[in-house]
């Protein structure tokens, strides 16, 4: 591999042999019912030393489901593998499963919530560990119990949470409207101001795999800038953060559960894409 | 669980420079989190590593004794002698704490681990993956703080997240230079160069040159800009364990120590990263909090090193400070800053050593040495010149205080004992 290429954009991951090739085009719609799946990978971008221990270190499901009353049920279950390296059998497993009632704006804003923190050692769940999230916004504030200690919040102007991003861009996408500043509350956790979400027009290019794709950046506080890639459906195959992207894989979550069933070493990174 | 028996949270932070917090008056940066810590307790601002590279350093913490004692001296993945007993280890021995371990360890072979001697690991880090890593790391120690509540027993739980070494990556991934100003950034966002960025320290073949020479002054503050996002990342996994401790009540039931292994250099001489005995490498944060039992306080003297955390910790719990340990208690000092009788600690310098056993450093109370397996040295003025920018070893004024701090590292060099097979260092 040419050691002089630079992570991470969709054509280095191709280059990389990270992606997959295309979406399902036809059966997207951004207001509708759909499942997207997708690999959390990392590159070790070793200089001169080919990025050979780029990975998949976990996986990312959401499913959007419409409901009556102008809003949308998101979905969500994320397992991120916390391990040393790839030859490793036994280790750790941080999984969070998500319910969110979100609202049909641009921002996709959290109405309520339960987020389940699972951590797994050793293919055993911990069950002296439970950690759970439930919360409503209303009137200027998040109102949460952390394991049934409440806390409550203020949050002022626009706000969403990272995962409710997968399922407000495409609808940004459609309604032609890319740039909005906000705070992002971190997994309900941590909220961040001023985050800044916006079109990032010389970074859009052809994809042979999903033809023209554009690029939508978020910028601000506690992170590194984000890139949003996506196809003219609003379909959405990767996001890429410095050395980390989300990569569109439908089978990225029965992956990673077969990796921890079986306990089977991970060994499905190089994929030839043809 | 008696009033003088905390739990206690040992959290650190990787790569963190001492002065990367708003609290420490740096505008470029926001840490409301790590500030509200720092700002609850007995803050050290004259705290430095053991060894400014993570694994000599984190053995370092864990076994009480320095990188050439414990044998891990360059993250060259040897375990600490078996026959020195972990932290975690002592205390089972010797106090009735749960030992709980969450995310790096890298004290020897394999950074990300399940095994420790001595600790329960609840949940290990991702190996160069701190982006993801530490939410996990943090999310797990906030499970086991808000489950910990009508639980018999005082707990330690050690939390070693991951941030902000991620900036390693992108210097990994990037063969061309860092951008300059992409995402809508202008030259006025990103932070100003240090003032010793164009001092070029005597060359010695025991620390590396500048690195990048490709890279633009634009392109290092970059850089800069980028490093401290990754310290925000980490501060908002530390602003939600604290928030756990608060929202159970246990606050005010455990007692809090905070730093890093070391530092980054940011800049400084055109270095990044670490592994030298410069302040911005060597130099970190420290705080000790607890609620009621040790004072608010900025320390601004009293010099502190990583070593001293082990003999803080087993002083706290009740455990005995064993007496090959060679750091301090911190206890008694806080203790008598507690009760309006401050009485110092009994100690006018500390040591550091550089990875591979190539350097060390002597620092006292107003100076700095240090020496090179290659024989060179350096000496400053740290009142004066806190930039490390004029050597006084050759200005005959000072020889005095030269030959003084080169008896203090022969003292001390002569008092180790030295892993099989590393070297006794050159002295002068």
């Amino acid at each position: 591999m040419d050691p002089n290429i630079r992570p991470l954009t969709p054509d280095v991951l191709k280059r990389m042999r990270a992606v997959q090739p295309g979406l399902p085009r036809a059966t997207f719609e951004a207001d509708g019912g759909w499942r997207r799946s997708y690999r959390v990978w990392q590159s070790v971008g070793k200089r001169r030393e080919d990025n050979a221990q780029s990975r998949t270190i976990g996986s990312l499901t959401l499913s959007r489901s419409p409901v009556a009353d102008d809003g949308f049920a998101l979905r969500v279950r994320q397992q991120v593998l916390m391990i040393e390296n790839p030859t490793i059998r036994y280790g750790g497993v941080h999984e969070i499963n998500a319910e969110i009632d979100c609202a049909n704006d641009a921002l996709a804003t959290p109405r309520r919530w339960r987020v389940e923190h699972r951590f797994h050692r050793h293919q055993k769940l911990l069950e002296n560990l439970p950690l759970v999230y439930e919360g409503r916004a209303d009137d200027g504030r998040v109102r949460q119990t952390i394991n049934g200690r409440e806390r409550v919040e203020p949050i002022t102007g626009p706000w969403t949470a990272g995962w409710c991003l997968f399922a407000a861009l495409p609808r940004m996408l459609e309604a032609g409207d890319m740039e909005h500043r906000f705070t992002q509350f971190d997994r309900f956790r941590t909220p961040r101001p001023d985050q800044h979400l916006f079109p990032r027009h010389e970074a859009d290019f052809t994809s042979e795999f999903y033809g023209p794709m554009r690029c939508v950046a978020q910028i601000g506080s506690g992170g590194l800038p984000i890139d949003y890639w996506l196809d003219d459906s609003g379909q959405m195959p990767f996001v890429t953060n410095l050395h980390m992207a989300f990569i569109a894989d439908d089978e990225a979550e029965e992956k990673i559960d077969r990796i921890l069933r079986d306990n089977i070493l991970m060994q499905f990174e190089a994929q030839e894409v043809a | 669980m008696p009033e003088a028996t905390p739990n206690i949270l040992f959290l650190s932070t990787d790569q963190h420079h001492f002065q990367a917090l708003s609290s420490a008056g740096n505008p470029h940066v926001r840490t409301p989190h790590m500030d509200r810590l720092l700002g609850r307790g007995a803050a050290f601002s004259k705290a430095y590593s053991p060894n400014p590279i993570c694994g000599p350093c984190r053995a370092s913490w864990f076994t009480g004794v320095m990188a050439s004692e414990h044998g891990d001296i360059d993250n060259r993945k040897v375990d600490p002698r078996p026959d020195l007993p972990t932290l975690g280890e002592w205390l089972g021995e010797h106090s009735g704490y749960r030992r709980i371990f969450a995310g790096k360890w890298h004290a020897g072979d394999h950074p990300f681990r399940y095994s420790i001697r001595g600790f329960d690991v609840i949940l290990s880090g991702i190996n160069r993956n701190a982006m993801l890593g530490d939410p996990s790391i943090a999310a797990v120690s906030e499970a086991f703080i808000r489950n910990q509540t009508g639980q018999a027993g005082p707990w330690l739980l050690v939390t070693c997240l991951q941030q902000p070494h991620d900036i390693c990556e992108s210097i990994r991934m990037d063969s061309q230079p860092m951008p300059c100003l992409p995402y809508g950034l202008a030259e006025s966002d990103l932070p100003p160069l240090p003032d010793n960025f164009d001092y070029a320290h005597p060359p010695s073949a025991a620390i590396p040159e500048p690195k990048n020479p490709e890279w633009t002054e634009l392109n290092w503050r970059y850089y800069l800009w980028s490093y401290y996002r990754h310290v925000e990342m980490c501060d908002a996994q530390v602003g939600s364990i604290l928030s756990a401790l608060e929202e159970t009540g246990q606050l005010e039931t455990t007692l809090i120590v905070f730093t890093s292994d070391h530092g980054e250099a940011l800049g400084s001489r055109r270095h990044v990263q670490k592994n030298n005995v410069f302040d911005e490498s060597v130099r970190v944060p420290f705080a000790v909090c607890w609620p009621g039992r040790v004072p608010v306080v900025d320390d601004e003297d009293t010099l502190v090193s990583g070593l001293d955390i082990a003999p803080t910790i087993c002083d706290y719990a009740g455990a005995p400070v064993p007496a090959w340990y060679r750091g301090i208690s911190l206890k008694p000092y806080l203790d008598s800053l507690e009760a309006g009788q401050p009485q110092s600690p009994d100690r006018s310098w500390i040591v550091a050593e550089t990875g591979a056993n190539t350097g060390r450093m002597v620092r006292s109370a107003d100076h700095k040495y240090i020496c090179y397996s290659d024989g060179s040295e350096l000496l400053f003025d740290m009142r004066d010149d806190p930039l490390e920018m004029h050597d006084l070893c050759g200005e005959p004024e000072h020889a005095g205080l030269l030959n003084q701090h080169r008896g203090w590292l022969r003292q001390w060099e002569a008092s180790l004992d030295r892993y099989p097979g590393v070297e006794p260092f050159p002295c002068r």
